[in-house]
């Protein structure tokens, strides 16, 4: 990837799309994506069946681990913006979204031999080590907004029936002149959300693996020439500083946001009044 | 591909302006945010847990503004 004069940083996240390990019909063909997305649904399960298996009380530290990332879903992520009688069943879809794209970024940033890229090491071809996220590909990131924006919207219909609820969308007692102009703008808003939702996290990831990409192509691209030496430590620091950036608070903090506005979204259409 | 230069040049001109301008205002968004916080823990420093949640909460979505302009800057380097 380093050495080539024709890098594209971009093609790393689109090509794999053309050439899927496993060709099947309705475009469910088997590709990196899916594989990220079932290594990450195998390593939240097991690593979910391995801190279970032994609860003690005084825990060690992975079930220490694991009760911080419980309490932050329960206290801060539910029960701040879920409904008591929400909690039951939207708790759980929250807590999932939390560590499901948590571990689905975190598993980006390690770098896995699914490219499409190979490398010759003595005539054998070897899949060059990438780093890859699922949650850098739209598809996934508006699937996941896609299940929260009907959820919300038939959990608000299920509680309060539909007159009520969309009635709550414009503040109770507006004129009838103004209505003509709050019912677009609410219904834009209402819509914008799958956008902002998937667009955050798609172009956080997307954008994240891009900068650290150029940054190590400069540490290897621009060697050449003189009065260039500065640009390889430069590139490689740069490369490395945003790579810690993106595992330590962007990978979490993006978790963490679609599950609290997921929270938000359902709590709202559920108690439309606040 | 190859575009003509002239092309080339008005697309990596149009990527970075893209970026740089919609990085201005999250730049002074991001920076009030944590400033603010800092004042009120300054003021309260009991309510320090409680503020820095939505701190955290106020700079994921401020930040996400940058990547719209971002992605917009792509899809018209990739589709032009």
């Amino acid at each position: 990837m380093l050495l080539t004069s024709d890098f594209n940083p971009v093609s790393e996240f689109t090509n794999f799309l053309s050439n899927p390990y496993v060709k099947l019909p309705l475009g469910l063909d088997i590709n990196k994506g899916v594989v990220y997305i079932w290594l990450t649904g195998l390593v939240t399960i097991v690593g979910a069946l391995l801190v279970t298996r032994g609860l003690k009380l005084r825990p060690a530290r992975p079930q220490a681990t694991a009760e911080i990332l419980y309490d932050v879903a329960q206290n801060t992520i539910a029960r701040a913006n879920l409904p008591q009688e929400g909690m039951r069943i939207w708790f759980p879809y929250v807590a999932t979204l939390f560590v499901f794209i948590g571990v689905m970024n975190l598993i980006g940033f390690i770098p896995l031999p699914f490219s499409d890229d190979h490398v010759h090491i003595g005539g054998v071809a070897v899949p060059q080590l990438q780093i890859y996220a699922a949650s850098a590909s739209l598809s996934v990131s508006l699937a996941l907004t896609l299940v929260t924006f009907f959820a919300s919207h038939i959990e608000g219909i299920r509680y309060n029936g539909v007159i009520k609820y969309f009635k709550s969308w414009v503040p109770s007692g507006s004129p009838k002149p103004l209505l003509v102009l709050l019912i677009p703008v609410e219904v834009i808003s209402q819509l914008a959300r799958l956008i902002s939702l998937s667009v955050r996290l798609f172009a956080n990831m997307l954008a994240g693996h891009l900068v650290i990409a150029v940054f190590l192509a400069l540490a290897g691209l621009l060697t050449t020439g003189i009065g260039y030496w500065f640009i390889q430590p430069f590139g490689l620091a740069m490369g490395v500083a945003i790579y810690t950036l993106e595992v330590v608070l962007i990978a979490g903090l993006q978790a963490f946001i679609f599950a609290i506005l997921s929270a938000i979204y359902i709590g709202g259409a559920i108690h439309p009044d606040h | 591909m190859a575009a003509a230069p002239s092309v080339q040049a008005a697309k990596a001109i149009e990527l970075g302006l893209a970026t740089a301008i919609g990085a201005i205002g999250p730049g002074v968004g991001v920076g009030f945010i944590f400033g603010k916080t800092i004042e009120s823990v300054g003021r309260q420093p009991e309510l320090r847990g409680q503020l820095q949640g939505m701190m955290w909460l106020g700079f994921a979505l401020t930040e996400a503004i940058v990547f719209y302009a971002l992605v917009m800057g792509f899809v018209a380097y990739i589709l032009i």
